[in-house]
């Protein structure tokens, strides 16, 4: 039952003709897939600083071992704040990535979830402004960012404390990371990266 | 001498019969793709998609569009090549095939439909071990003409789609009150999560593949009568 010589040939021919057309949609499609995960990336920005509408700058900031991305935004050479990228594993299914924004006074501006995988209709609402909401205009120390339940402020989510409680401990890792970025942040720990144009 | 030629007579217009049964026809494609061979509520193939991304209307069409996409090129590449893919090798090649155009749509909506194709997620991937290509590329193109093959894929993906729309559409209204992602009930509605988690998926099928059986099942009943 083996297969003879020419078949071989044949099914190798059919993987080199396959390999070269997925090479050529690849090529052929990879910049535009950039710029589709860029214009994602900017629609989340957006979202959590209003101040942004010229321009961003892209950092990356090391902090205790870790490396953030920090996304800062400066009008006619003044500061005017900026968006980290978080990351927590703690969430009920998993990692939930989100964007903060925060501004020079380090009140937070916004929150944007970028990645998630949470129950829909459960941990899913921390997407919204009903839930979320409650953390603009705050800044430590003068809030506690732990849910009511660790002895914080923060409300969660009805049936969702899980995913209430991995964000909102982001967060405040996020304001710490923030408040040691405002101190020293912008003079080292720094990689700039490049421009964001609009 | 004549009975004898009554029973050849007899036995030449049954063949025919047979043939003109056995006869493809554009009309019998398409009837059996969306309905009477429907890929999802007969066959049952392709059962994993339909129960995974069908939470919502959009996500449906998105994963039968993309299904379709792969179903007609992979129905047409493998017809064009039927003659020279060996028999033994068929299966791998299939699959080589089917693949490619997988991964080409997957990098095509990921340029152009971004936030569907992160909707979708894994499951786009996933296209490639749906047992309905591989069924009608052995079932159909390694057998038929180009012409017939590409409108058997055409017919079998508007059949596979259109039950998955059915069923986010149901879904997506139960679960969460929306038509096509837009709210249309009233603040106090409160809808049924379960209907957009994995076990509402189940119902829903379940209830299409009864309603589908049951139908089927009378239209039978009335042509023996």
């Amino acid at each position: 039952m083996a297969a003879s010589k020419k078949d071989v040939v044949i099914l190798v021919l059919i993987a080199a003709i396959a390999g070269i057309f997925l090479s050529g949609t690849f090529t052929f499609t990879k910049d535009d897939i950039d710029k589709a995960k860029l214009a994602y990336k900017k629609k989340g920005l957006i979202a959590v600083m209003p101040f942004l509408d010229d321009g961003y700058q892209e950092l990356k900031y090391k902090y205790k071992e870790q490396t953030i991305n920090i996304y800062t935004v400066s009008k006619n050479g003044s500061y005017k704040g900026a968006a980290l990228e978080l990351i927590t594993k703690e969430g009920y299914s998993g990692t939930i990535k989100f964007l903060l924004g925060l501004n020079e006074n380090q009140k937070i501006t916004g929150l944007y979830i970028l990645d998630h995988s949470e129950t829909p209709g459960l941990g899913s609402k921390a997407a919204n402004k009903e839930w979320w909401g409650q953390f603009l205009e705050k800044s430590k120390p003068a809030f506690t960012f732990k849910v009511k339940k660790d002895g914080g402020m923060v409300d969660a989510i009805t049936a969702s404390t899980i995913t209430s409680r991995a964000i909102t401990n982001a967060v405040d890792k996020g304001m710490d990371i923030y408040s040691d970025f405002m101190k020293n942040g912008k003079i080292s720990n720094v990689t700039e990266l490049d421009n964001g144009q609009k | 001498m004549a009975k004898n030629n009554e029973e050849i007579i007899a036995t030449k217009t049954e063949k025919i019969k047979v043939k003109i049964k056995n006869k493809d026809s554009l009309s019998k494609i398409y009837y059996e793709g969306l309905w009477s061979s429907n890929p999802v509520l007969i066959m049952l193939l392709g059962l994993c998609p339909a129960l995974a991304v069908t939470n919502s209307g959009i996500n449906g069409l998105g994963m039968g569009v993309a299904t379709t996409f792969v179903l007609i090129m992979s129905n047409v590449v493998i017809s064009i090549f039927r003659n020279m893919i060996p028999a033994k090798m068929r299966i791998p090649s299939f699959i080589v095939i089917i693949a490619t155009f997988v991964t080409v749509i997957d990098l095509v909506m990921e340029a152009y439909a971004f936030e569907l194709h992160k909707s979708l997620g894994l499951f786009i991937p996933l296209i490639v071990v749906n047992c309905i290509i591989l069924g009608r590329a052995e079932g159909f193109a390694y057998k038929k003409s180009v012409f017939l093959s590409l409108n058997d894929g055409f017919a079998m993906g508007v059949g596979f789609t259109l039950t998955l729309v059915v069923m986010g559409m149901i879904r997506e209204f139960f679960g969460a009150g929306t038509f096509l992602g837009n709210p249309i009930m009233a603040k106090g509605f409160s809808p049924a999560l379960i209907m957009i988690l994995p076990p509402g998926a189940f119902l829903t099928l379940g209830y299409l593949l009864g309603l589908s059986h049951y139908i089927n099942r009378k239209r039978a009943e009335r042509a023996n009568q």
